[in-house]
Order: structure tokens, then sequence, then C-alpha cells
């Protein structure tokens, strides 16, 4: 019987030629997603630049690149929407930057829209149908295009004039109207090594002046060639001549001299713009751009060295036991020691690889804010600290959106109008601040407001309201458990509309995500003055020490992060430990057997060891039958198909199978609530 | 090929069918002409009963393995399964499409994809890819599997079998669903 080849069981080969197509595409938007951010960026300088009254064109030239770059990379892959939308907006930012257009707040508030739809269309990975979004805003850049800008005429020199592109006019005018000093240089330099020559010249000119032009200058001579540059500088003649030095051999005519009105002066353009550069496809930066679960896939290797060795060291210690191999075992045992040495520190590189200053994360929030401050009337302003702390790449994007959620609450609930605020004798604008530290192998991010803080009562009360809770057990509550009725699933549904209704999202997703990554988030509060969030997370959840037990016959690791304290369980402990409770320090804490909160047996066999684990301020004890090692293991999160309490993760031990990470809040949260469900019964 | 053969009922003539192919089915498949456009499915058995997934779903196929149980999961969850240091749910399908049928010898776990998550499918055994031209579909409507197919194949021979929804089968909420 002949056996088909093509018609048997392949499906790797077969799903793998349609996985290239998809990849360009990922990588695209990737691309897209760049060019978007550093298009945001600019955008914000130019914001604060039209407040001022200053625009640097530099920056307008960065982002009109940016729309023109992403204007291309559209079009290849057919993704007409975005294509269409940059188009538009590159013809605006073009008219910008010839001055045939100004750029008034109207003007920059059209842009941002159409930067907005642009992050919005690469968010759906084009599969939003947003052509009615791109009609409206192309035909606001189609009007903000109409208003014309007044031209100055100056006195510059016909023959001068001619010669340059609009641009290059367009940059001599302004520098005129800002009274700068316009002189033109003639420099030669040997024919053969001009390049180099010229550009070293202009970069060093850069510092003391802008290059408006550069022409082929009407002089020649023996093997040289000379230029004339036409710049524009605050800076008098005889300063740039000195400066100029001896590189060039040059000579300074000038062609419009300031007058003593002091010229306006840009924000300085940051050391990296390469707008004047020569022309070059290499890019200055030395990053490299790493899709992360590539990083993954080393991870895995490097987790797998690290069983590999500890084979080797129980090999070398059988050996040991046998005298006429002790002379190998030591050696072995020498060498598993280096390899051990050298796998740590690969795996400390790999994880330092991974991580991201969280400046990164906090930078987003600018506009974000801005936006929601335009969106609700409120005057926000935003302050950072600890922008340097580093985290896990992973992380930093699961943290993105928890932290998103409250900030929006806060600005559409916690931060008073500005009018408001001015009478009970706040500062008009509300103030957002994201702070972060590391603490031990954790990071402390807190978002704190300055509005009108979280009334426990008042919660009280909406959760009896809402059914959530029973008015006799709200008496007992303290302020914290109050405080935390808010992380209940259906506490935060509207019952009012308000202006950014529909996207509010309750507290309980965000702490669920929070939890997700083995994270806790605790409430601070003072009516009348503020809210503080403080998010603790793990710096990386890649690769951590943990502690393996044993109960009913599995084995379950638990991340040494969070154990506080092991107890060992006798006969003479009776007194301090309860069927539910263990007091420790004068602490009374949950404790529950790790077999019952599995639902699984114990056949008969008792608990000899507690496990006392917890982060922050939450503690609970876990009994479980054998500790049997510690080790270094790493997490891989369960698929968001498993939603298991108490369980973080799973971590693959190679020859001793998988086992199951705990979470250990989700553990003691699951404990409480579910006593207190008890207790209502 | 097979004259003289006692009549035997269409699944079970499937069913043989689908052990392997003969060089006849071969060459005739090579002749086919492709004028409708097709799609390619990959079927395998719950008991004797047939099922497909779309082959674009497909990932790999692996053998029955010991897979790490998870407690506090409903029960067709078997539990979780590394491959190549990455953990993948394993549903036992029989379980969820409550199918009560003894399995006979080891069983494969079907590892398929949606949106970015893998799912492992634990089934009896293999069947084959099989080109099916579009005309080839129809609705599920009543049928016992309705709420987790895409629709039901109708093979050439008459004999169908239910072309199943890894969404469905694992209960994926919409999007902006809460």
């Amino acid at each position: 019987m002949a056996r088909p080849g093509s018609r048997w069981l392949r499906p790797e080969a077969i799903l793998k030629k349609n996985d290239n197509k998809g990849e360009r595409f990922k990588e695209f938007l990737a691309e897209a997603e760049d060019i978007l951010n550093s298009m945001g960026k600019g955008l914000l300088k130019l914001g604060k630049g039209v407040k001022a009254g200053v625009i640097d064109p530099n920056v307008l030239n960065s982002v009109f690149r940016s729309a023109h770059t992403l204007k291309g990379i559209s079009g290849i892959f057919e993704f007409r929407d975005m294509t269409v939308l940059s188009h538009s907006l590159e013809d605006t930012l073009d008219m910008l930057r010839l001055g045939r257009l100004s750029l008034t707040k109207e003007v920059l508030g059209c842009i941002m829209n159409a930067h907005e739809l642009l992050v919005r269309m690469t968010a759906s990975k084009g599969q939003e149908d947003l052509s009615k979004e791109v009609r409206n805003i192309q035909e606001q850049l189609e009007k903000s295009r109409t208003a014309r800008k007044q031209s100055i005429s100056g006195q510059i020199n016909k023959e001068v004039l001619s010669v340059l592109t609009e641009y290059e006019e367009h940059r001599l005018r302004e520098n005129l109207k800002d009274n700068r000093n316009v002189y033109i240089i003639t420099v030669k330099f040997p024919l053969t090594s001009f390049d180099k020559g010229y550009a070293s010249l202009t970069g060093r000119l850069k510092e003391k002046a802008e290059l408006v032009a550069t022409l082929p200058s009407s002089r020649t001579g023996n093997d040289l060639i000379f230029f004339d540059m036409l710049i524009a500088t605050t800076h008098d003649k005889e300063s740039i001549l000195e400066f100029i030095g001896g590189s060039a051999e040059s000579e300074i005519r000038v062609l419009s001299e300031g007058s003593d009105k002091p010229p306006a002066v840009p924000e300085k353009p940051e050391a990296a713009a390469p707008a004047q550069a020569k022309e070059t496809l290499r890019r200055t930066s030395n990053t490299v751009r790493v899709n992360i679960r590539k990083l993954d896939g080393i991870m895995n290797n490097i987790s797998d060295l690290g069983l590999i060795r500890s084979s080797i060291g129980k090999l070398g210690m059988e050996m040991r036991s046998r005298k006429e191999f002790s002379v190998y075992a030591l050696e072995l045992s020498r060498i598993e020691r280096l390899f051990e040495r050298k796998v740590s520190e690969l795996r400390d590189g790999l994880l330092d690889v991974r991580m991201v200053p969280i400046g990164q994360l906090f930078g987003r929030f600018d506009t974000f804010i801005n936006k929601l401050s335009l969106e609700t009337g409120k005057e926000v302003a935003m302050k950072t600290h600890g922008e340097e702390t580093q985290l896990d790449k992973l992380i930093v994007e699961d943290i993105a959106d928890p932290i998103m959620h409250i900030v929006r609450n806060m600005v559409d609930h916690a931060i008073e109008e500005p009018d408001l605020r001015q009478m009970l004798g706040k500062p008009r604008s509300g103030s957002i601040s994201l702070s972060a530290y590391q603490k031990g192998n954790h990071v402390v991010i807190e978002v704190k407001d300055d509005g009108a803080g979280i009334n426990p009562d008042a919660i009280k009360a909406k959760a009896v309201e809402k059914g959530l809770i029973a008015p006799e057990y709200a008496e007992g509550m303290s302020r914290q458990e109050a405080l935390e009725l808010i992380f209940l699933p259906g506490f935060s549904t509207k019952d009012s509309v308000s202006e950014t209704s529909g996207r509010g999202v309750g507290m309980d997703v965000v702490k669920e995500n929070i939890t997700r990554i083995s994270g806790v988030i605790d409430i601070e509060t003072a009516e009348g003055k503020g809210t503080s969030f403080f998010l603790t997370i793990p710096i990386t959840l890649a690769i951590i020490q943990a502690l393996i037990v044993e109960e009913s016959g599995r084995r379950y690791a638990i991340p040494l992060n969070s154990i506080v304290e092991i107890i060992e369980l006798h006969p003479g402990l009776d007194g301090l430990v309860d069927q539910d409770m263990i007091f420790l320090n004068e602490r009374a804490i949950p404790s529950v057997r790790l077999a019952w909160f599995f639902g699984y047996g114990t056949a008969g066999r008792g608990a000899s060891y507690g496990v006392i684990a917890g982060l922050a301020e939450h503690r609970v004890c876990v009994l479980v039958e054998k500790l049997v090692s510690e080790q270094d293991v790493v997490i891989k999160p369960l698929s968001r198909l498993v939603n298991a309490q108490g369980i973080a993760g799973a971590t693959d031990l190679g020859e001793e199978g998988t086992i199951l990470v705990l979470d250990v809040t989700g553990i003691l949260e699951t404990v409480i609530r579910e006593r207190k469900s008890l207790l209502k019964a | 090929m097979d004259e003289g053969k006692k009549e035997i009922t269409a699944p079970e003539q499937a069913f043989q069918n689908s052990l392997a192919p003969t060089e006849k089915d071969y060459e005739e498949s090579l002749e086919r002409e492709k004028d409708e456009e097709t799609i390619q499915i990959i079927s395998f058995y719950l008991g004797r009963v047939e099922f497909a997934f779309e082959l674009t779903s497909a990932v790999e196929i692996l053998k029955e393995r010991k897979v790490t149980e998870v407690p506090r999961t409903p029960e067709h969850i078997k539990g979780i399964l590394s491959v190549r240091g990455e953990m993948i749910p394993v549903f036992d399908l029989k379980k969820r499409l409550g199918i009560d049928e003894p399995s006979q010898g080891q069983g494969r776990i079907f590892i398929t994809v949606f949106d970015d998550l893998k799912i492992g499918f634990l089934v009896d055994r293999m069947g084959s890819v099989k080109d099916i031209p579009v005309s080839g579909f129809a609705p599920e409507g009543d049928g016992k599997f309705s709420l987790f197919s895409k629709g039901r194949i109708v093979y050439e021979n008459g004999v169908g079998a239910p072309m199943l929804d890894v969404a469905k089968l694992v209960n994926i909420p919409e999007a902006g669903e809460r």
C-alpha cells in the first residue's frame, strides 16, 4: 500500500508556510508602534513649544519623517487606512515645516488626533474597520491646512534665494525673524578627503549654529573643492571663524547681522537628533530589538543546563561512595562547581537582558494623562520618581493596563474640578505621581493622587446597597477591610453616566491582573487629601528560588521570596496550633492543610511542617507533610484557560516531571473568603 | 479491490477507509482536479465516532503521556503538559463532549491553537488530513455536537463528521464580555 507523503499528517510543515507572512506583519506592527511612540514624544515637545511660542524645527522634521516612513511601510503591507491617514498627516506636517502653515494649538490638536487614531489602528492589528474615523480626521486635517501663514519679506540677496530649496528658504526666513546672524562661510577641502572634512566640520558647527544650506562655490583651486555654507547663529563672526579654526581655511561673509534684540531661543535640540548629520542609513543606536519569546527559549535552555548540572552532581555523589572512583569523583565535583558558576552567570546575564527601566512605562502616561485631562476638563499634572528602577519586560507590560485603569479612575473620580479644588485651598491642577523603588526581590510601584480620598463608610454603604455584603457584616469591618471592598467584582458598575463612561474598568480586574503576576495591591487613603495604591510585584518571574514540598503524594513548589518562616510541627506546639489558625509572635495567622485546600485526601498522614508565607502585610500558614528540597525553578504561567486559585504557574523539573508552583497570596485570599462565607451561612 | 466483501454499514466503511489509504485512493486524489476551493481538515476518533478540526488550528500531535493535574478545575480539564517549556492545558475531549466510550490502547494528545492560545485535546486515535471542497460543508443544525462545532463535513460516500470549533470547546468568552 502506498503511503502518500503529503496526504498524511504533517500539519507543521503546512502551518510554517502560512506563518512567515504573519511574522512579517507582526514585525511591521512592532516597527509602527516604535515610530508612533517617538512621534508621540515629538508631539508632546511641539505642544510645549506651541505654549512657549517657539517651535524646534528638528522636532517638527522628525515628526514629519515619522509620518512619511509610516506611509511607506504601511503601503507595503497594503494597510490602506494607515497609508491614507499618514499621507494626509504628512501633507500637513510638510506645510508646517516649510513655513506655509503656522503651528497653532488647533492644528496641533488635529495632528494629535490623527496620531491617536494611528495608535489605535496599530493596536487593533488592522482588524478594526476605522474608515469612518479616518475620513473624519482627514477632513479635519484638510481644514487645518487652509489657514495660511503670513510670510515675512526679508532683505535677502536674490541670488542666494534663487538657489535655495523651499525648505532652506523657510529656515533662512525663520532665522532672520528670530534675529540671528546669518553668514556665508566659504570653506575649502582637499578633493580626496573632502567628505570626511566636511562631515567633521558640520558635526562641530552644529553646536554653534544651524546649517541652513550648503552650496557649491564658484571658486576652484588645485585639487581642492570649495563650498559656501549658509549658517545662522547667535554667535558673532569672529567667534565662528575662531571655532572653525584651521580645519577648513575659510572666509566668512555677512549676510545679515541681528540687532541688539535678543533672539528667540528654541528648546535645546536633543543631542540624539540626527537631523543635520550627513546622510546615512547607519543607525546611531546600538541596541537590538529582540522578540521576548526568543529570550524565553534561551531561558528554557539555561534551566535545562541547570538540570543537567544536578544530574552530574548526583553522579559525582554516587561515585564518591566507591573507593575506586573517589579520585574521579573529586574531579567531577570540581568541574560541576565550575559548571554551576558559569550557568549561574549565564542566567543572570539573560535576566539582565530582559530587564527594562520602568521609566519606559511611565513615559507612556504623559500623553494618556493629557488626554484624560482634556476629556474631563480637569487639570492634571504627572510626576514620576524612580524611573530607573528595573523590571522584567514582560512584567512591565503586564502592569501597564492595571496602572492605566487606576489612573483613569483617579482622574474620573478622585481628582476634583479646578474650581472646587481652588475652593478647598488646593492648587487648581491635580497631581498624579508614579513612583517605583526596589524592595528586596520586589518592586513597589506607588500610584498616588491628591484628590478627594476614599471614604470607608461610603464604600461600605455602596457595597451593602449592591448586595455584595450583608449589612451586619459591614458593621464589624475594619477600616482597611472596608477599603478593600472596592476590589469586589461588581462593585464599580456605573450607576450614572460619566464623561468617560463605558470605558471605566472595575478595580476587581486590576486586582486580578496584579495577582496573576504574583503581585499584591494595597490602598492607603486620607479623606480630602488623596489616595495611594501600592503595587508590590516580583522583579522577575523568569527564575526564582523555590522550596519543594510534598503533600498527598504530589510535589509543589513555593517561591522562596514569599516564605517568611518554616516551623516544625510537633506535639509540643499544640497550644499554638488551632484547627484553622496558628498563633505566632502574638499574631493569628490563618492556616490550611495543603491537601485539603486542593480537595485531596491526606490518607491519614499528618502534616509535619508549617510554611508561613506571605507578601507585604498578608500572611498564611500552609501545612504540608514533607519538605523535599530547595532549588531554582523557571516558572511558566498556566494558560489563561486554566483558572486555578492558589496556583501561580508550573515548572518543568526534567526527569522529575512538571510540578505546580503555589501562589501564596491566592491561597490566603481563597481561604479567607471561603471561611468568611462559612461564617455568614 | 474489495469485490466480494460482505456488505458493511457506512460508518464502518468510513472507519476502514480511513485506517490507511490505498494506491487507488492516492492516485485518484492526485488526479482530482481542484476546481473548487477546498479547506483542509484533520480528523480523529473519539471511540468510533469521527471528528475533525480545521488544519489551520492544528499544531502537533503527541503520544499520550502523563499530564500534571491541576486541582480545583473542571473535570474535563485533565491538567497541564509541558511542551518544550510551554505549559499547555489538556482537555479530555470525550468528557467535554459527553461521549462515554472506553478508550482502547494509547491515545493521542492533539495540540491545537486558537489566537495566541495553545490547547491540547486527548483523543483516542488520529484519522487523516483531507481536502474538503467548500460544498462539502453543512451547518451542524441540531446535531448532538452543534454547541461545539463549526459545521458538519459530508464526505463523498455520504458519511460525515462534525468539524469542531476550538474556541467553543474551551468556551472563550467574546471580547468585551466580562
